[in-house]
């Protein structure tokens, strides 16, 4: 199982209001406020939790088949404090109801991008992010699903003409190879002027073309 | 209130947060926020917050689990309204 999620900074920015009475409260457990209160860059504090939550959350949905709003269940994990701060925990650092999830953010210039994965079964995860002027949503949809197909075909050496990537009931995405649904889990993500992906290959299924 | 005066007040309060015109436009109480008007995940709590200020009630977090569409979202507040 993977899950991914991508936050455009600037555009956080512009789209809400972090600061505004209650948001926080609505979002984040008590120990995650104090985390983004005491840190040096609280609008990086929010959107990283919030991006581990929301990652996370993909694979929930995934696997309960079930689509809900509960930040608050999605739980970051945090090392512990010391005089430097909160300090987040490196591993198994997401819970919910129990299971334990990794999450592992990248911070790029503009945007913060996350994948989140099982414990339980860590996965060759290949993921791609890409800047797109055009903020669209249908376009964004469009050139993620192309590029997610593009790298799964070259990675898999089947033709990515008879692939597809179609949405369940749930609004979950699952690829296609020849109208046939494939095991392999995806997850898709755009925010702002990024779009995203990730892919979660067992080792068995990996092949990158360089070996 | 009755369900058309509460529609046309959701209606105002999602609008700045919608991404896809076209489906706002044929808006229906089967309407969802996230995949039908794309509302984006972090502005959901926008909407939450809006509803509550604008009809003076708290939504707490059980209810607020399940306002995912427009259905949904009327349920609460006529509820809410009615415990008033």
């Amino acid at each position: 199982m993977i899950g991914n999620d991508l936050v455009d900074l600037l555009c956080a920015k512009q789209e809400s209001n972090w600061q505004r009475p209650r948001f926080l409260e609505k979002l984040f457990t008590p120990t995650e406020i104090t985390y983004i209160e005491n840190a040096i860059n609280p609008l990086l504090a929010v959107w990283s939790l919030w991006s581990k939550k929301e990652s996370v959350y993909k694979i929930i949905a995934r696997l309960e088949k079930r689509r809900f709003f509960a930040p608050k269940k999605i739980e970051c994990l945090f090392a512990g404090t010391t005089a430097a701060g909160i300090l987040p925990q490196e591993t198994n650092n997401v819970v919910y109801q129990n299971q334990f999830f990794k999450t592992t953010s990248f911070f790029k210039e503009h945007f913060i991008h996350t994948i989140a994965y099982q414990e339980s079964a860590v996965p060759f995860v290949l993921m791609e992010d890409y800047y797109i002027e055009n903020k669209y949503c249908s376009t964004q949809t469009k050139t993620v699903r192309k590029k997610l197909i593009a790298a799964y075909a070259s990675h898999t050496h089947l033709t990515k003409e008879f692939m597809s990537i179609q949405k369940d009931v749930n609004g979950i995405p699952f690829l296609y190879y020849k109208d046939k649904k494939e095991s392999i889990p995806i997850s898709l993500s755009h925010h702002g002027n990024y779009v995203g992906f990730a892919i979660a290959f067992e080792a068995s299924q990996f092949r990158p073309n360089f070996v | 209130m009755t369900n058309e005066e509460l529609i046309q007040s959701l209606k105002k309060i999602v609008k700045p947060y919608i991404q896809d015109e076209a489906a706002f436009d044929k808006l229906t109480k089967d309407t969802r926020f996230i995949e039908d008007l794309k509302v984006n995940s972090a502005n959901l709590v926008d909407i939450i917050l809006d509803v509550e200020d604008e009809f003076d009630i708290i939504i707490e977090d059980e209810a607020m689990e399940e306002m995912l569409n427009v259905k949904a979202a009327m349920d609460i507040i006529s509820t809410k309204l009615a415990d008033k």
